[in-house]
């Protein structure tokens, strides 16, 4: 099975942004659907511009922004025809491609490839990955937060 | 994209509101492949069973899934907030700078209130993996058991494709049969066995130069658009009267004309693709340009058999000839002692120079490398008269390990002059060298410092 790897349309590839944090943001706030979720506040240090900060609730971490080695290609996939059986939004599937086992063994996809193989061409030919965007910094906390303590000074109250 | 990040502004970084994705990938490229994928024709390969392979138009790569358990968070440009964000004068939020500056003093929700002032970063995306690309051999070996499905080109074949001559018009059959046919590959009669390079594209995890370099390695033919292989006594019997018409007509062997040859050898029963193809497997085209690589390669670029112009010569190849004669004598003695093929050294290159066209007598035992092994004859004298074996690196598997598993049960012990040549194939397939084969897979002894190295299981 064949799927082609095109670039977006523009053929001009526009830069995300990549925030890799250390373990995982637990969402406790429960929002409203169709509302943003805050996470936290990200700025420079006061002190050195080469650090960002970024504070969540009452902790603040630390990271600066890297460039990547390789720039990462978000890839997207698009089902041309009528037969993205897999492709809504929670679709996870390389298609079989999955190198691991884990990978080709999640969610419905793996269990497509029978129909895939007789799909041939016609059909091989309309799904396709198309690259959105290219990442080549990163900004990243690796460290742990720290707690922001507060003293009573007064002078939160003004 | 940078953040458009400031010491005195802090931004929001918040999920979209419509959640995050979790669909897309994150592919590790260099900015050579970047540049493929922006020409086009860069694909992702594997079958249902597969690990994928992306192929470019000459390179091909593993796809490894690398996890891991940060978040990653990707936001897309959001141009017009950020060309806003950047529009903001610098000093326009002077009036709170002196409490930003203390950090730890503000609470969540007084920074969020001043972020909120400041666009905020969406995140749309996440990913829990990201696929890394790793410059790889290609994957033949489907190949070849593509090709052993189908009956190779015989005695059976001759006039069935007769009419079909230079009828290849393979592209639109590709685009009609699709894959069809290779639910049934071999099983179909004459023309509709093998398979369109399309259909192989599909099938065989190699770019397309790969995968047609493979193809002329291993003496493919193409007709009507479909590849097969040709049944090697077929073709050396093909080769045979081929050189005999060459004595009777007096065409030269470094210049034998194909249109002469194809008109001589159809009164026998042979296409003249057949002809042209067995010229092209033992010899070149003298007018080769360099352009076209000494191949039919750039006719491969369409799906239509290379039509060579009228007037086309082929210099026949001495060794390539040579060697079709060592391997045909060594398969012409099934039953001999001390093992079948064997024949002892001096008899066996008499015959061999026998055979061969006068001009090319006698053939270079170098040949011999890869294709037969010598064994002095059980509690004989060094010195005596040796036998000459069979043992063909190609019949070899093409996997390291087996491989030398095979070598090592064929002979305990090895030097290193005559290991190497069955080592070739992986140092071309794996991309390994045999220095790091042989530290790998074998062991090396020396019985004395200045006696020869000897490589043995390991």
């Amino acid at each position: 099975m064949l799927l082609p790897l095109v670039s977006g349309p523009s053929g001009e590839l526009v830069e995300w942004a990549l925030v890799e944090l250390q373990g995982r943001v637990e969402q406790q706030l429960d929002i409203e659907p169709g509302t943003p979720l805050p996470v936290g506040t990200l700025q420079l240090s006061a002190a050195s511009k080469d650090v960002v900060q970024l504070q969540v609730g009452y902790h603040l971490m630390e990271g600066k922004k890297v460039p990547l080695k390789k720039p990462l290609a978000i890839l997207e996939k698009r089902s041309g025809g009528g037969s993205g059986g897999g492709g809504g939004g929670g679709g996870m599937e390389v298609d079989g491609a999955g190198p691991s086992g884990r990978e080709s063994g999640s969610a419905g996809g793996g269990g497509g490839g029978g129909g895939e193989e007789g799909a041939e061409e016609q059909q091989g030919a309309a799904c396709s990955y198309e690259i959105i965007g290219v990442i080549r910094h990163k900004y990243l906390f690796k460290n742990r937060p720290k707690a922001l303590i507060s003293k009573p000074t007064g002078r939160v109250g003004g | 994209m940078s953040l458009q990040l400031s010491g005195s502004r802090p931004r929001q970084l918040q999920y979209s509101a419509s959640g995050l994705r979790r669909d897309l990938r994150l592919l590790e490229v260099d900015d050579a492949l970047l540049g493929d994928i922006a020409a086009g024709g860069v694909v992702v390969k594997g079958g249902p069973g597969d690990d994928a392979v992306l192929c470019t138009g000459d390179r091909t790569y593993a796809l490894k899934y690398v996890e891991t358990t940060n978040t990653l968070l990707m936001l897309p440009p959001d141009a017009a907030g950020d060309a806003d964000f950047g529009a903001v004068g610098s000093a326009t939020q002077a009036p709170d700078a002196s409490l930003l500056r203390d950090v730890g003093l503000q609470t969540q929700i007084q920074k969020a209130s001043t972020a909120g002032a400041n666009p905020p970063l969406v995140a749309t995306a996440t990913a829990v993996a990201h696929i890394e690309a790793v410059h790889c051999p290609p994957r033949l070996g489907q190949l070849r058991e593509l090709l052993a499905a189908c009956r190779p080109y015989g005695i059976e074949d001759e006039g069935a494709e007769a009419a079909q001559g230079g009828d290849c018009s393979g592209s639109d059959a590709m685009a009609v049969d699709g894959l069809d046919g290779l639910a049934q590959p071999g099983l179909g009669g004459g023309g509709a066995a093998g398979f369109t390079t399309a259909q192989l594209e599909q099938l065989v995890q190699a770019s397309r130069s790969e995968l047609l370099r493979e193809l002329e390695a291993l003496n493919a033919l193409r007709l009507a658009g479909r590849w097969r292989l040709v049944d090697e006594d077929y073709l050396g019997r093909l080769l045979e009267v081929l050189l005999l018409s060459a004595t009777e007509a007096g065409w030269p062997l470094e210049a034998v004309p194909l249109d002469d040859a194809a008109v001589a050898l159809a009164a026998d029963g042979y296409a003249p693709a057949l002809v042209a193809h067995c010229l092209g497997v033992y010899g070149d085209r003298t007018d080769s340009r360099d352009s076209s690589g000494g191949s039919a390669s750039g006719a491969f670029e369409c799906d239509a058999a290379p039509a060579p112009p009228p007037g086309t010569t082929f210099s026949l190849d001495c060794d390539r000839v040579c060697l079709h004669f060592a391997r045909k004598l060594l398969r012409s003695r099934p039953g001999s002692a001390p093992a079948p093929g064997a024949w002892l050294r001096s008899e066996f290159m008499a015959a061999w120079s026998e055979a061969v066209p006068e001009e090319w007598a006698p053939p270079n035992e170098r040949l011999l490398a890869g294709e037969a092994l010598e064994d002095l004859p059980e509690g004989s004298l060094p010195g005596a008269d040796t036998y000459v074996l069979p043992f063909a690196a190609r019949d070899l598997p093409l996997e390291p390990a087996p491989r030398f598993a095979a070598l090592f049960a064929r002979r305990p012990r090895w030097e290193r002059s005559q290991l190497e040549p069955y080592l070739v194939a992986l140092t071309i397939s794996g991309g390994q060298k045999v220095e790091a084969l042989l530290l790998k897979y074998a062991r090396g002894s020396q019985g004395t410092p200045d006696a020869p190295l000897f490589f043995s299981a390991r």
